[in-house]
């Protein structure tokens, strides 16, 4: 659903106990920025989903001009956007569920939303706050600091120019300052975040305010924070949360904090019983909010429309958005955007979210879809083995999502568009069916998944951590295989070498993509694998050669393109990729039945 | 080398970075993010190295080569310790 905070619509997914109590508590889960925000993404699921369990209405939302939200990152004012989202999410709660008493739930970032919110009147009596900074210059430190530790700054533009450090961090436009998950803080966020000291923004009635602060593995709670609470009587506790490190991993690996959840959840029931000062204290505000179940805004001055869909294919629920121009005339291809590895459907650096938007405002309409135990589809799938990605009912479903997204009166011509695992769909979901007339696959790990691609190709083995289970023999040979890793980039290449002769499926399957017109888009960083070795074998230039075949270079290192330059790279390519299938749709007759 | 630096450093990673091995066994060479340091940690041990060595960390310093390994940190924790 969409809740409007300040007239822009702001995605949220409501979680609600199949019965609600009177009086129940009802928990808004306030979301991090950038990278903190998509490890998370799944651990806020989980833990609204409990709350919801456990009898408390929850919910959860992205901030406005942030993954599906509606707005960018450049809108004016995003720090009081934001804060005032927060405070809407807790009128919602309080206005929709009937909550009698609003606890927030806030892991970093989120939790001095939470304050925000809270010291301007939000009806929000109890504060989570897990790894929170009581001064906002602490946060962007933190934030420059791991942009610039874990960003490959190495980029080559057109012609050998080479951006300097502060053209590859920020925006040109606005100087704003790029986090290490690929997404911006506008100048005017990071300057308003600069300035903050969340206890020069006392907090109406601490006195009535439970406050329950999570500690890292080895670092404290902030001390101005809780010396705050102390000293104004807050009913405070303090306690471990040693989750923290293993929560904030890149999604595939993020785990579930579940002793914190539990923790969480028996602090909010221990006030519910006790009937723990449940009235309202003065100054908290509780406004009407409007909500919906699609969206519709402004994009490059056209109106169009997000619909939250959900799909049931085989014997999974997927969900996916679809963005569709409103009064313009739908064109006659359907863009599909797969959700990249683990993270959801808003892909690399927020790109499939921008694609849509301007793809929908040219009349496209364009769906991003979560794959199943990803982002919002149901499922608990771990997706421990990477084999799992590559799983050939991930392609049969693809297929059946094509099918019930035409049933649905979209257009039966289709791109689709996806990274590394995504792209992998895409293509493959095209040599099945010959409704796909394009498909962009960014940074492609192999065209056929098999033990040799995965294993050497891949390095698996070599990177592969270590799990507490595992048999001395095989932690002996991981061991050995990392202190080998260094030879490994040669090695690979003399095998490559030695095994080009062998017959290769990859040459049939590009004759069929070549017969039925379906055009294709390769983009790859310099030193992606599959792209090393097909530059090794000259196939490369070969593919440059076919009439339907386009490859693209991305003139940097970093694998998710998130330095800025890159991005915009990645954002043209695109463009001009659908621009190309769009044309071939003008000239050849539409596509028949899927192919034998 | 430092051999007390090096013994800060390695208590530091210990303690921070989330390895999935005992930082006293690791060579002083050998890379920290295969030897399982997330991204996310790499701040954290940034933020504890400058608290133990008393050391700021300028952003054109800033980058992946610099926490790949003990022997590199070293080197950076050295520099800026001569350079104060």
């Amino acid at each position: 659903m969409y809740f409007s905070s300040r007239n822009e619509p702001v995605f949220a997914i409501s979680h609600l106990p199949s019965s609600i109590d009177d009086g129940a508590t009802g928990v808004v889960m306030c979301p991090p920025f950038g990278w903190e925000e998509l490890c998370t993404y799944r651990t806020r699921r989980v833990w609204a989903d409990a709350c919801a369990r456990a009898g408390h209405p929850a919910i959860r939302f992205d901030l406005p001009g942030t993954s599906d939200s509606a707005g960018t990152p450049h809108d004016p004012d995003r720090l009081g956007a934001w804060t005032q989202a927060v405070s809407d999410a807790a009128s919602w709660l309080r206005e929709e569920a009937g909550c009698r008493r609003i606890a927030a739930v806030g892991i970093g970032f989120g939790g001095l939303l939470a304050w925000l919110a809270s010291a301007d009147g939000a009806p929000i009596d109890d504060l989570l706050l897990w790894a929170v900074p009581s001064r906002g210059r602490a946060l962007i430190r933190q934030t420059r600091a791991a942009a610039l530790i874990n960003i490959d700054p190495n980029i080559e533009l057109d012609g050998g120019i080479m951006p300097s450090r502060e053209e590859v961090f920020t925006h040109p436009e606005d100087d704003g300052l790029l986090d290490m998950g690929g997404r911006l803080l506008s100048e005017e966020t990071v300057t308003a975040l600069s300035e903050l000291d969340l206890t020069n923004l006392p907090l109406s009635n601490p006195e009535r305010r439970r406050v329950l602060l999570y500690e890292r593995e080895g670092v404290a709670a902030d001390r101005r924070l809780r010396e705050y609470f102390e000293s104004t009587g807050a009913e405070l506790e303090v306690t471990s949360g040693n989750a923290y490190g293993g929560m904030m991993q890149y999604a595939r690996y993020a785990q579930v904090p579940e002793a914190e959840i539990a923790r969480s959840l028996q602090w909010i029931s221990e006030a519910e019983e006790a009937e723990w000062r449940p009235e309202r204290g003065p100054g908290q505000l509780t406004t009407h909010v409007e909500s919906s179940q699609t969206a519709e805004f402004h994009h490059d001055g056209v109106t169009i429309r997000e619909t939250p869909l959900t799909l049931d294919v085989g014997s999974e629920r997927l969900f996916a958005i679809l963005t569709e121009p409103v009064d313009a005339p739908m064109a006659e291809v359907c863009a599909v955007l797969f959700n990249a590895g683990s993270d959801r459907r808003t892909g690399p650096c927020r790109a499939w979210v921008e694609a849509a938007r301007r793809w929908a405002s040219q009349g496209i309409p364009t769906v991003r879809i979560d794959e199943a135990a990803i982002g919002d589809s149901a499922g608990d799938q771990q997706y421990e083995d990477l084999a799992e990605y590559y799983d050939p009912r991930i392609i049969e479903r693809t297929i059946e999502t094509l099918d019930k997204l035409e049933a649905r009166g979209l257009p039966g011509r289709f791109v689709l568009g996806g990274f590394c695992a995504g792209g992998y769909w895409s293509l493959h979901a095209a040599l099945a069916d010959r409704r796909v007339a394009g498909v962009f696959a960014i940074n492609l790990p192999f065209f056929y998944w098999n033990w040799w691609a995965v294993n050497v190709l891949h390095g698996r083995w070599v990177y592969r951590k270590r799990r507490p289970d595992d048999p001395l023999i095989v932690a002996a040979i991981l061991a050995t295989l990392k202190r080998l890793s260094r030879l490994l980039p040669p090695a690979r290449k003399l095998l490559l070498r030695a095994t080009r002769w062998a017959p290769n499926k990859l040459d049939r399957a590009l004759d069929q993509l070549r017969a039925q017109g379906t055009e294709v888009l390769l983009m790859f960083r310099p030193t992606e694998p599959l792209f090393d070795e097909l530059l090794g074998d000259g196939r490369i230039a070969e593919l440059e050669q076919m009439p339907n075949m386009h490859v693209d270079r991305i003139p940097g290192q970093d694998h998710t393109f998130r330095p800025l330059p890159l991005q915009r790279h990645v954002a043209d390519a695109l463009d001009e990729g659908l621009e190309r299938v769009r044309r071939a749709g003008r000239t050849t007759p539409p596509p028949g039945q899927a192919c034998s | 080398m430092d051999h007390g630096r090096l013994a800060q450093i390695r208590r530091v990673l210990d303690q921070y970075a989330g390895l999935s091995e005992d930082a006293n066994t690791l060579d002083d060479h050998a890379d920290l993010y295969v030897a399982g340091m997330s991204s996310h940690a790499s701040v954290d041990v940034m933020i504890e190295l400058e608290d133990t060595f008393d050391i700021e960390f300028p952003p054109q310093m800033l980058n992946r080569d610099l926490f790949e390994s003990i022997a590199a940190i070293a080197d950076a924790v050295a520099r800026l310790q001569t350079a104060a």
